[in-house]
């Protein structure tokens, strides 16, 4: 997936903005990765939506490391952060709150 | 506050080998839920409904055993802090749209009488909205969460003062929040407890004896910011 500075900019105001919520009382969504530390279950298999997810995932990651170095944990979770709120629903899942209709 | 037990660029890579299977739970996370948010809440739920299913504990059983997906992917409402706002304002909403909750609660909040629950919260970091309840208990009880648990709602272990656990935290404090919560949390259910989050969200690996004693304790899954992690 390719990275242009429009799209980081776009992504890093989402960043931004979504940091703001206030979180004591929002619903914020999430994605949680399942890990086996059991060492039972063989890794799982690529599947397609999971593949574009994970490419926008790494992409951004690799994006925002070259704009602003190495990244943090708060990184993470605010680029994981963005992509639930754009990809849970057809519409960006922080569009339903506050006043919004 | 994310403490990761390994570098950021490490758990990145990490975490994009696990997107990459499909293999993702969708969480909403919760604290307090006002009633002056109610339209809010229902709008979110109203547009989830439909889109996801539910995530029981013989699906999460399942999953985590390595089984196949739900054919609709899962989302899990978690409603952390155990306020009483969350059984009065969202829990009906999230029953309307047929969706399970998962009450991440601190044991002794529920223990502490009514006269002391804002006291207990401001020390703990329990940060709420609006005081709706002014003269009244803040923090859900036994009664109301045994009822959704009878309900097919789920109840994890969120320690039991609210306190972090550091690698320097004392024993007794450790036994406290972990042991001393999970008999707690189960005592007030009426069911057993295996599930665990600590503050912040800490991954396993962080704190070797605080892990070591959840697994004692027969604590078989961990959520932590990232990652719901399978120990046992």
């Amino acid at each position: 997936m390719r990275i242009d500075d429009a799209y980081l900019d776009a992504f890093e105001d989402d960043m931004v903005r979504l940091s703001r919520r206030p979180y004591a009382v929002t619903g914020v969504p999430m994605y949680l990765v399942p890990e086996d530390l059991t060492g039972q279950n063989p890794d799982p298999a690529p599947d397609p939506e999971g593949m574009a997810l994970a490419e926008e995932f790494e992409a951004v990651c690799a994006a925002l490391a070259l704009r602003n170095g190495p990244l943090t944990s708060i990184d993470i979770s605010r680029i994981l952060e963005v992509l639930a709120d754009r990809h849970f629903l057809d519409v960006p899942f922080s569009s339903l709150a506050g006043g919004a209709a | 506050m994310i403490r990761l037990p390994r570098s950021p660029t490490q758990t990145a890579a990490e975490l994009a080998r696990g997107l990459r299977s499909g293999r993702v739970f969708r969480l909403i996370n919760f604290h307090a839920t006002p009633s002056t948010r109610r339209d809010e809440y229902r709008r979110e739920i109203a547009a989830c409904a439909g889109h996801f299913s539910s995530l029981s504990a013989a699906a999460l059983d399942r999953v985590m055993s390595g089984g196949a997906m739900p054919e609709k992917p899962m989302l899990l409402p978690i409603l952390f802090e155990g306020f009483r706002d969350n059984h009065d304002v969202i829990l009906p909403l999230l029953e309307e749209y047929g969706f399970k909750a998962w009450f991440f609660v601190p044991s002794h909040f529920l223990n502490v009488p009514a006269r002391h629950q804002r006291i207990f919260a401001a020390r703990h970091s329990l940060e709420y909205g609006p005081d709706e309840y002014a003269g009244d208990r803040i923090a859900l009880n036994w009664t109301e969460l045994r009822a959704a648990h009878d309900r097919g709602h789920l109840v994890a272990c969120h320690s039991r003062n609210h306190t972090a656990l550091h690698p320097d935290t004392p024993d007794d404090v450790l036994q406290d929040e972990i042991v001393v919560a999970k008999e707690e949390l189960q005592q007030g259910l009426g069911a057993k407890v295996d599930t665990f989050c600590y503050l912040y969200g800490a991954e396993y690996g962080l704190n070797p004896r605080a892990d070591a004693l959840l697994m004692q304790s027969g604590f078989r899954y961990l959520f932590s910011n990232f990652r719901l992690q399978k120990l046992q």
